[in-house]
């Protein structure tokens, strides 16, 4: 946590509710799309991350760790795989892979477009994302939390109940995964246009 | 297996996580290691490629205001602020307090109930069967606790203080055992 995030804490605990929602909003991007991307926009995102909230609001007074951010991640993981635990016979509908991929991408497509609003942005996030459904589930855990959290590779280690190797071997399995998937931006990105 | 240290020192590079030791090694493998250079760049793009591929969906106000609410409902419950959770003195030891200083007294009273039919002791001078003067001085507190007794019950009502009388006697009644 950075300097302004452990004020707005300590204005929280001292009764100032709105220092809350500047947490919150903080966290937002990168904790929202975090569920986002680890339930591919099924079931009920925005739900989790209210959920997440609620429970951190139950923590924080006694909340003594300086990285909210992992404990966030580390709460919404769980909520996620409660959820799919919970929805697992009624996701067994006969809906094929690419129905359901295009489905889901379509639906961030339309509704939450990226930072980058230009329509090559906008497809080039649909890619990504697309590249990141096809991980699985353990490997795209480590990967969006490391990415897109920031969360340090000891403590997704320790949300994951795995050793640092592991956790650092996951990540680079992602890593060549998605080399391989989007071998095209690859090419552009790190300058070996062949 | 070598290129898997080097691999896994450059991850944690990326987290902020290498020891200063390894990150001078990694320097100098990276001079020599195009594969591991390569490596260094994904991730640098890789970090651009999430951030795009991160829906930017703006939380709707209802949900703002569910969780906001949630929190102050929160910090109702739990008093002022959390600072002083924990710290509320409990109202059951009022009722203790003033339970314990009655059986106090009562325990005194019987101990020194004088039967109807007195003694022949009670008839002597207290001079003759109290030369030092103790008998007196333990009536002068019998008396001073009824005065105490009495002002407890007009003061009843003053609830802060007798919660603070409570706090002191259970502090004392922990001090002691």
């Amino acid at each position: 946590m950075d300097a302004q995030e452990r004020a707005w804490l300590a204005q929280y605990r001292a009764g100032d509710v709105e220092a809350l929602a500047h947490l919150v909003e903080r966290y937002r991007r990168p904790l929202f799309g975090f569920i986002h991307n680890m339930t591919e926009g099924r079931g009920d995102p925005e739900g989790i991350f209210q959920e997440t909230w609620i429970r951190a609001i139950q923590k924080l007074p006694d909340f003594r760790d300086d990285n909210l951010m992992g404990w966030l991640y580390r709460t919404a993981r769980n909520l996620v795989i409660d959820q799919f635990r919970k929805n697992r016979f009624r996701a067994e509908m006969p809906v094929s892979d690419d129905e359901r991929e295009s489905n889901w991408v379509e639906r961030i497509a339309d509704a939450q477009p990226g930072p980058d609003r230009t329509v090559a942005g906008r497809e080039l996030g649909v890619r990504i994302r697309q590249a990141l459904s096809q991980l699985p589930r353990e490997q795209r855990e480590v990967f969006l939390m490391r990415m897109q959290g920031d969360v340090p590779f000891r403590e997704i280690a320790s949300i994951q109940r795995v050793s640092l190797n592991t956790a650092l071997g996951r990540m680079h399995y992602a890593v060549r995964r998605l080399r391989d998937l989007l071998k095209d931006e690859y090419s552009v990105w790190t300058g070996n246009e062949s | 297996m070598n290129e898997n240290k080097h691999q896994n020192r450059i991850y944690l590079k990326d987290a902020g996580e290498l020891d200063p030791r390894d990150d001078a090694e990694l320097k100098r493998h990276l001079r020599d290691c195009p594969d591991c250079r390569t490596l260094t760049a994904e991730l640098a793009a890789l970090h651009r490629a999430t951030d795009i591929a991160t829906p930017e969906s703006r939380l709707p106000q209802s949900s703002l205001d569910i969780i906001l609410n949630e929190a102050r409902r929160a910090q109702k419950n739990s008093g002022i602020s959390h600072f002083t959770r924990g710290r509320k003195r409990p109202f059951w030891g009022i009722p203790l307090a003033a339970a314990a200083a009655a059986a106090l007294l009562l325990s005194v009273r019987a101990l020194l109930w004088v039967p109807a039919n007195r003694p022949e002791f009670a008839n002597k001078p207290i001079a003759a069967v109290d030369p030092d003067g103790w008998l007196e001085s333990f009536g002068q507190e019998l008396d001073a606790m009824d005065l105490w007794m009495a002002g407890l019950q007009t003061e009843f009502e003053s609830r802060d203080e007798l919660d603070g009388l409570a706090t002191e006697l259970l502090a004392l009644e922990g001090e002691q055992s």
